[in-house]
């Protein structure tokens, strides 16, 4: 009898755990879960450009540091993004660093008309994903989502939300440095047009 | 009637081969079953009607025709999404006790219910004991919860390791000029933005770099600077005319706008000794200058050391050096 009482106060015990450890971590959204990429291989995947001069294999980019943003026009904090990838793009234009803007979901002429409101760089290569093939390669969650993919390959960083320039500077810093990957969340993701 | 059987015959293998499912698409809606939709709220891809869902079991079509196992295939969504795209937690790991539980409690509360059955001798002894107080019992449980919930806490702490949530502090010496520079262009209507221009400027100014930091410097004067932000811009900006273009007038024009905003300011004195003994080859007005720089009680010991030096070399009336 005593042996099943104190089973049963086991029981109890890890239940109150489990369900402390379960409500903490599940109850969040989904998007904040770490993203098994970091400090593996970048995917291997190939896109087509934008303006439809061909494709553009993004483990062939030779950079020490490649910045991959997956945005849409109908995504409204990649409106308030867009500036602070442009000017870092622009401002880091001199170095060893590719950014790469893949648009998710999203059709050429709605993609055209957001660049053209909300800024573009001269330095970043703006990608199509048909079929969300890059997408799911990377596991986006939701929109906003930046990769930073280091000299060797791997996934150094993941910036879940709308990054700023200084935020983005400093995490290329930060990869040119070596620093450990990690993740940063800054803000909410849309999964859709209608959030 | 051997041609009317062979004809319905026909008739059957046909109707059979058009009308029987797809052995390929099954498997896909099989995987596309496991998988949980990454948009969605504890649906599957395959149930799903979303656009990612639909992308994701084309991709799983896609899989099954190139030939690879579900396996393969089920690894490469993980892969991509972590374990909380499948929608039975792995029987491995952090998730083995969401199998485990469910048949330890089942074991756990079917001895509870058949020791309850059970006859039993109760020792002598134990009928002496007295029963809990509802105090002491009410203790106990909480100590229970609240032990299970370090336990928990210190489990959910070994969940989020190799996550940053929150970035380190950002070291600004650490900051590259590049990111400054992004920060600014993005920046560049905010008026609080004066300060870390004119930071950047200084990093240029220091480097030598005159032409990047020329546009800055000139941006801190037309931003409506404070007077100490404006006096170290001119004092730079005049220095800058004079080193890059040997314009001297010109610089000593801006640097006394400078000293206006700032009149004690040793940097300011200096750079003004420095134009006035080397462009205007005057030893004795630098020497005044120098001098009016040893008066400042806070100078740094070696720059003290050089200035004096420079004051000396005026004094006895040498071209600059």
């Amino acid at each position: 009898m005593r042996v099943v009482r104190w089973l049963a106060s086991g029981m109890v015990f890890v239940s109150v755990g489990l369900a402390i450890v379960f409500t903490t971590r599940f109850g969040n959204d989904p998007v904040v879960v770490d993203s098994p990429l970091l400090g593996q291989p970048a995917p291997a995947i190939a896109l087509p450009k934008l303006d439809g001069q061909g494709t553009v294999d993004l483990n062939a980019i030779d950079a020490d540091v490649v910045v991959i943003n997956f945005f849409a026009s109908w995504c409204l904090p990649c409106r308030e993004e867009q500036p602070h990838l442009v000017a870092t793009a622009n401002a880091f234009a001199d170095r060893s660093v590719q950014f790469v803007s893949i648009a998710y979901r999203n059709d050429p002429a709605d993609i055209a008309v957001f660049l053209e409101e909300y800024g573009s760089s001269p330095e970043t290569l703006y990608l199509l994903d048909p079929g969300g093939r890059a997408a799911i390669a990377y596991g986006v969650f939701g929109i906003p989502e930046t990769f930073v993919i280091g000299a060797d390959g791997s996934v150094i960083r993941k910036i879940v939300g709308a990054a700023d320039a200084l935020l983005l500077g400093s995490t290329i810093d930060a990869v040119l440095a070596g620093e450990e990957p990690g993740q940063v969340v800054v803000g909410e993701t849309f999964t859709g047009p209608d959030g | 009637m051997s041609w009317t059987l062979t004809a319905a015959l026909a008739v059957f293998v046909v109707a059979a081969v058009f009308l029987a499912p797809d052995p390929a698409e099954d498997r896909a809606r099989a995987l596309g079953e496991r998988i949980r939709c990454p948009v969605c709220q504890g649906e599957s891809i395959a149930d799903s009607p979303s656009d990612p869902a639909r992308d994701m079991m084309n991709l799983i079509r896609a899989r099954v025709d190139e030939g690879r196992t579900d396996q393969q295939i089920i690894e490469e969504l993980v892969g991509a999404f972590s374990g909380s795209v499948l929608l039975d937690p792995p029987v491995a790991g952090a998730t083995l006790w969401l199998w485990i539980l469910p048949v330890l409690a089942v074991g756990v509360g079917g001895g509870l219910v058949l020791s309850r059955f059970r006859p039993r001798k109760v020792p002598q002894s134990r009928l002496s004991r007295p029963a809990p107080t509802p105090l002491k019992r009410t203790a106990m449980g909480g100590m229970v919860v609240l032990a299970a919930g370090a336990i928990a806490m210190a489990t959910v702490g070994q969940f989020r390791q190799g996550r940053v949530d929150n970035l380190a502090p950002i070291d600004p010496a650490n900051i590259s000029n590049e990111t400054l520079e992004a920060v600014i262009a993005a920046n560049r209507d905010d008026p609080q933005i004066v300060g870390m221009r004119l930071a950047l400027a200084n990093r240029y100014f220091e480097d030598g770099d005159y032409q990047r930091a020329f546009p800055h410097y000139e941006a801190v004067i037309e931003a409506e600077p404070t007077p100490i932000q404006a006096g170290a811009a001119l004092t730079r900006l005049g220095w800058m005319v004079f080193d890059g273009n040997g314009e001297v007038e010109l610089a000593i024009d801006l640097i006394d706008q400078a000293l206006e905003a700032m009149p004690e300011d040793p940097f300011a004195l200096y750079l003004k000794g420095r134009v006035v003994w080397c462009g205007r080859d005057d030893p004795n007005g630098a020497a005044v200058l120098f001098g009016q720089v040893l008066a400042a009680p806070d100078l740094e010991p070696d720059v003290r050391v050089s200035v004096e030096t420079d004051l000396a070399t005026a004094q006895a009336g040498s071209s600059c050096q």
